[in-house]
């Protein structure tokens, strides 16, 4: 048997006893925002309908303390998925790889009360907006209630 | 001299079994929310609009979030098209997923004060991908 033959009857003799499969895909979420625009918004200046004038609407709206953070995302990634499987004798087994990303990339823009920039970060939306959340803005009025 | 393989009933159940075992594909398209008119949401206003007009031209909105005293609500239609095609050990996948969206922002007496809008729904693409 030639070096070719033994090869083929190898592969069918693999293939017919064992699975090998694979998934490549590819997922796109949403648009980047542009760098450029997300630059151009001066810290302490900008304000939020220049921020959605130049990035659009957000993504997400973030009560925090007496402001607010805005937040713009999208994700564009490939990944891939294989499965194999096989049976030897009575024995059957599986392996899997994934390595698809699940991180969200975006940006992040922080107002204060009156809806003037006070920060803005780029990362991953899971970092940037899991943080320790301010109080809850309240306002006092002074008012007493009647009959106390 | 034929040989059997020439004969046309046997190349085509060879052509009708490669056909039914090799590739494979699908395409599906969905929608989320009705669609978002930017000739609607440009009649928004700010410092003129009020919240009434806001449910007017656009209906209820899809989330309301309470900012202190003021709230922002928003507006969202998403459309994901998805493509695959399957090779027998080897599937391409490709998902894309657009929205068309509005934020409109409120003070306290309920006046509109901002509104951002972004229309890319349509920009979805079927796309398997090739590597």
């Amino acid at each position: 048997m030639g070096v070719h033959s033994f090869c083929s009857v190898a592969l069918v003799a693999l293939l017919s006893s064992s699975c090998v499969t694979g998934d490549y895909n590819q997922t796109r979420v949403f648009q980047p925002v542009s760098v450029e625009a997300v630059e151009a918004l001066e810290v302490g200046e900008a304000e939020l309908g220049e921020a959605l004038a130049s990035l659009g609407a957000p993504l997400q709206v973030i009560e925090l303390g007496a402001g607010a953070a805005l937040a713009w995302g999208w994700k564009e990634s490939t990944d891939w998925n294989i499965t194999g499987s096989a049976n030897i004798g009575n024995v059957r087994g599986r392996i899997q790889y994934a390595d698809a990303a699940l991180e969200f990339p975006g940006v992040v823009l922080f107002f204060d009360q009156s809806w003037t920039l006070v920060a803005k970060e780029r990362g991953y939306l899971s970092e940037l907006l899991l943080r320790p959340q301010l109080p809850r803005f309240v306002e006092e009025d002074g008012s007493v209630p009647s009959g106390a | 001299m034929s040989t059997p393989s020439d004969h046309p009933l046997r190349r085509l159940a060879l052509l009708v079994l490669a056909a039914s075992i090799l590739p494979g594909c699908f395409f599906s398209r969905s929608r989320t929310n009705p669609e978002l008119s930017p000739e609607l949401a440009s009649q928004i206003i700010p410092l003129q609009s009020t919240a009434a007009d806001v449910t007017e031209l656009l209906g209820a909105p899809n989330e309301v979030v309470q900012l202190g005293l003021r709230t922002a609500w928003r507006y969202e239609h998403t459309v994901e098209k998805q493509s695959a095609a399957f090779l027998i050990f080897l599937g391409l996948r490709g998902v894309d997923t657009q929205s068309d969206r509005v934020w409109v922002f409120f003070d306290a007496e309920g006046n509109v004060t901002n509104i951002g809008t972004q229309f890319q729904a349509s920009e979805a693409e079927y796309d398997v991908p090739i590597f």
